[in-house]
């Protein structure tokens, strides 16, 4: 048990550094030793160390896993050694650093490591003695000798007397906050160098770019001159806006412009210099109660690695104080595809068609990314100022790890129609509507409802893929069943799973088969409804499966559907609805009449400094490395 | 307090170790009694010369020290385990200068600042370890009994008030110096963070950003040896220029990040000597602690940020760190002071 333990966690180690290697091709500018950190190694230690019976602690030194970690250092060693030339190569003068195998350092680390290795047979379970080269003597620095002479086995000036005695890491001794607090050191630094890493990477990547443009005998030297000077201004503009510490405080809020049961989102306007940005909070206590913090988590993880990518909204920082997490976001002015679903009611096929091939587009730029949306519904479809669409809402994206709201959704299947009264309470869903298809007006009560379920606890089930709530285990083909849904919605004026209360929903989902109905008084193109029963179906059936999760919207693009859109140049052309505004902060595609706009801040601010004190909130354990800073963040907002 | 007792006993079989440690170290003329003598010398001109101001405080962190009670003899039978090799060894792995150098775009001034607030934010971190309270004794660990004075092995550090140095408990000293540390960080006459001025060409600093003939463009270690020595030393001295000063940095700024520094490090060397085991090591949270004082004393080294004599307390660490080549050489070459 501990054995594999040990040995999954050497393997991953080894993927990591394949990893790094990767990531070191990719960027020729950084040099490939990027300190790293060693989960591996940590979390094995960790784990020793909270294990239940303290006897165990003994493996960490017997033979077996030491010498194991051993050659693990010799692996890292070499790792290190290999990555070293091409950075060497590719910088003009190679510093001294850079040493070869022979270099005195380098000989230097080399025996350390044998040091160590020559330490493994400490403190064992039997009683042998224990090996008279106790590696754990340091030594001076400097003197090139001394470790030769304890690696050759030096002998003891004392013998060792009681080496099974020697004492053994007890964090029982402690109470669990104060491991807590180690664990919330431990994330902070890992945060730390990770965060500090990448930054690193990409201003070498803009210092390369910037590079290019000295080199381009093409640029006048004024040019050269101020593309420096702008460069210059930028990094250490990032620099600034990493030192200030981001907090509410420093906007002002100029209209709630969305609410839930999470929290908010406002826009606002920052005091410092007028740029408007969405600012989305959420109340950490709810999060907490609900489960939800491996989302939050999971959508500041995606829109900080998308960084510029134009299908997602764009993630200026993140930060938190006591009662919330933040995301600052660049506001988009033109609503979401709800909105306009409520109010067109339908579209026409060409307009369809182009909203699906941004859909397509912004899904594979997430799943590309490594992500699953799994939330993909006209909610989360926003229409910045040219009409054009961009994915929010990622709080149930993940990186294909978790799948912890399988057990909520079953429950609620399970759950008897009996009471369905508390269920729709919880719900926030109180309007009980007779829904049939025909029935056009009570198709606009749905509708009008719909806007209470976005905002509620689960949100609505309307285009979320049976394979989800059957809790069978799902695929990046999960989103595409979303598309088809909405594309039903747009052509036909509802999902085509709707009904009058969440349950029966689910049931329709799950027994599409049966209910999947296109309404007789509608006639949709043969290629559309053919595109939608090919996105809704089985998994293994669906549209999309085809070339896997990194190249499954080729497939989908290749639909007759779709013929004739120029796939590359969509965000270029003018979009079917451009969103008419007369200022920056023209919130008219809002439904701000439908929205509360008091501020209720005060109120969770009083609860949270209850519990627990200001200076904590960066501190306190899940939210570590929440925050986050753009470096485009201050930028043409 | 029996713990201590029943601890020393367990730790017997490093102690000799330790003590050849320490005897060979005297070799390098890093001997108790020069150190003693350099020490002396360092209350006595640095009293007048980086004292840093409060801003929020009466009294200023006291740049002085002063040696215990305890005797030599007896601290040396005090083995240090963080000075085993088997525990100097960091969570993160790779060449630390990557994150220190100064990169190609970036002011030094506006590096420092960045580099500073970033390791108090480390600091911060691991500082709260010792400061949570158990809740099976009711205190931190680190607490007026357990740190009766701001000790590192045999030195201890004293605080200003009023006018003299006093010998203060450990937690209230480090509570004092990230109060002033925070002071600083949040002053914007100090560490300004509103948007930079904007810069023509004219205001640019020589090697700050030179275009095409800088051989490795935005790599972190970009500021080679010979054109970061001079400027450092130099600018700091002169008076027309200095570090930061084309971003719009205040005269003192280098100074004050001198000063920051020093402080930093005395809660390092206190964390080392009196908590590396209780509760770095217990809770297995010494390699972070590794990980974060290798990156401080990597940038403090190589903008020599801190002065030789100032690193006593922990050389020995350092030495090692030195010699695994985890500090990297070049943080070496450029300590100069």
């Amino acid at each position: 048990m501990d054995e594999n333990n040990r040995l999954r966690l050497n393997f991953q180690f080894d993927n990591q550094h394949q990893a790094d290697a990767a990531n070191a091709r990719f960027y020729p500018t950084t040099p490939s030793t990027f300190p790293q950190p060693i989960y591996g190694q940590q979390t094995d230690q960790f784990g020793n160390l909270m294990s239940p019976n303290p006897t165990q602690q003994q493996g960490y030194f017997l033979n077996h896993p030491y010498t194991q970690q051993a050659q693990q250092y010799n692996q890292q060693y070499g790792y290190q050694q290999n990555l070293q030339s091409p950075q060497a190569a590719y910088q003009m003068n190679a510093r001294p650093y850079m040493q070869s195998p022979n270099d005195a350092t380098g000989g230097l680390v080399q025996q350390f490591q044998n040091q160590d290795l020559s330490a493994a047979p400490r403190g064992g379970q039997s009683n042998r003695t224990p090996s008279p080269a106790t590696s754990s003597r340091p030594r001076p620095a400097g003197d090139p000798r001394q470790p030769y002479q304890s690696h050759l086995a030096p002998p003891m000036p004392k013998q060792v007397q009681k080496p099974e005695e020697e004492e053994q890491p007890n964090p029982h001794k402690y109470s669990d906050n104060v491991v807590k607090r180690g664990t919330a050191a431990k994330q902070l630094v890992n945060a730390f160098f990770q965060e500090n890493i990448e930054r690193a990477r990409d201003r070498n990547a803009r210092a390369k770019e910037l590079d290019a443009i000295v080199k381009d005998p093409a640029v006048s030297d004024l040019q050269k001159q101020n593309a420096i000077n702008t460069l210059a201004q930028k990094e250490a503009t990032f620099l600034r806006f990493i030192r200030t510490r981001e907090s509410p405080q420093n906007f002002q809020t100029i209209k709630i412009i969305g609410k839930g049961a999470f929290g908010e989102v406002k826009l606002v306007q920052r005091k410092s210099d007028g740029k408007i940005y969405a600012l989305k909070s959420l109340i950490k206590s709810e999060m907490f109660k609900k489960d939800q913090l491996a989302h939050v988590r999971a959508e500041r993880d995606i829109l900080a690695d998308s960084k510029d990518n134009p299908w997602l909204v764009k993630l200026h920082a993140s930060f938190q104080d006591n009662a919330y997490l933040y995301m600052l976001m660049e506001f988009l002015p033109g609503g979401d595809l709800m909105t306009m679903l409520i109010k067109y009611e339908i579209f026409s096929e060409d307009i369809t068609r182009f909203y699906m091939a941004e859909i397509v587009m912004a899904i594979e730029a997430v799943h590309k990314l490594g992500f699953l949306h799994r939330d993909i519904k006209p909610d989360n479809i926003l229409l910045d100022r040219g009409g054009h669409i961009k994915l929010t809402d990622f709080g149930l994206s993940t990186g294909g790890r978790k799948q912890h709201e399988n057990s909520y959704y079953q429950a609620l299947l399970k759950s008897s129609t009996n009471d369905k009264a508390g269920n729709r309470h919880s719900m926030a869903f109180n309007e009980t509507i007779n829904l049939t298809v025909s029935n056009r007006s009570q198709v606009n009560t749905w509708r009008k409802s719909r806007r209470h379920m976005a905002y509620s606890t689960v949100g609505t089930p309307d285009y979320i893929a049976p394979e989800i709530f059957l809790g069978q285990g799902y695929t990046y083909l999960c989103d595409w069943w979303s598309v088809g849904a909405i594309m039903f919605e747009c052509l036909v004026g509802w999902p085509p799973f709707c009904a009058e209360d969440t349950h029966d929903t689910y049931r329709k989902i799950v027994n599409w088969r049966e209910s999947l109905y296109f309404p007789d008084e509608l006639v949709l193109g043969r290629d559309a409804e053919e595109m939608i029963r090919g996105f809704l179906c089985d998994a293994n059936d669906r549209l999309g499966k085809e070339g896997g999760a990194h190249d499954g919207a080729s497939q989908i693009k290749r639909h007759p559907f779709f013929r004739g859109v120029v796939w590359d140049q969509l965000r270029k052309i003018r979009a079917p609805f451009e969103p008419k505004l007369s200022s920056n902060i023209d919130v008219s595609y809002f439904p701000i009449d439908e929205i509360p706009q008091e501020d209720t801040s005060a109120i969770h601010r009083a609860q949270a400094k209850q519990t627990a004190p200001e200076q904590d909130a960066e501190m306190s354990l899940p939210f570590i490395g929440y925050t986050y800073k753009a470096f485009n963040a201050f930028q043409n907002s | 307090m029996s713990w201590m007792v029943q601890s020393s006993a367990l730790l017997r079989p490093l102690q000799v170790a330790d003590v050849n440690f320490l005897s060979s170290r005297q070799g390098f003329g890093r001997g108790n009694t020069k150190s003693n003598q350099n020490l002396k010398a360092a209350a006595a001109n640095s009293a007048t010369t980086a004292h840093p101001p409060m801003p929020s405080l009466t009294n200023s962190p006291s740049i002085s020290s002063a040696y215990s009670a305890q005797s030599d003899e007896i601290y040396q039978e005090q083995p240090k385990k963080f000075l085993n090799e088997r525990y100097a060894k960091c969570s993160v792995k790779g060449n630390f200068l990557t994150l220190a150098a100064q990169p190609k775009n970036v002011e030094l001034g506006e590096w420092l600042a960045h580099q500073v607030v970033e390791m108090n934010r480390l600091l911060t971190g691991l500082i709260q370890v010792i400061q949570e309270v158990d809740t099976n004794t009711g205190t931190p660990l680190c607490n007026e009994h357990s740190c009766p004075t701001m000790s590192a092995g045999r030195l201890t550090y004293t605080w200003l008030e009023s006018g003299r140095p006093a010998k203060i408990p450990a937690p209230s000293y480090i509570v004092r110096v990230q109060r002033w540390i925070v002071g600083k960080i949040h002053d914007p006459n100090v560490f300004p963070t509103d948007p930079p001025p904007s810069r023509d060409a004219s205001t640019f600093m020589s090697g700050d950003t030179n275009g095409s003939n800088s051989p490795a463009p935005g790599t972190p270690i970009a500021a080679g040896p010979t054109t970061l020595k001079q400027p450092l030393n130099q600018l700091a001295g002169t008076s027309d220029d200095w570090v930061g000063r084309s971003s719009g940095f205040n005269k003192n700024f280098h100074n004050d990040v001198k000063g920051i520094i020093k402080q930093m490090f005395r809660c390092y060397a206190h964390l080392y000597h009196n908590h590396w085991d209780n509760p770095f090591w217990h809770i297995n949270r010494h390699l972070e602690l590794n990980s974060c004082f290798v990156h401080f004393m990597t940038v403090s080294m190589y903008y020599d940020l801190i002065p030789k004599k100032d690193m006593e307390p922990l050389q020995g660490l350092v030495d090692i760190f030195v010699a695994q080549g985890v500090i990297p050489k070049e943080a070496v070459s450029q300590h100069q002071s």
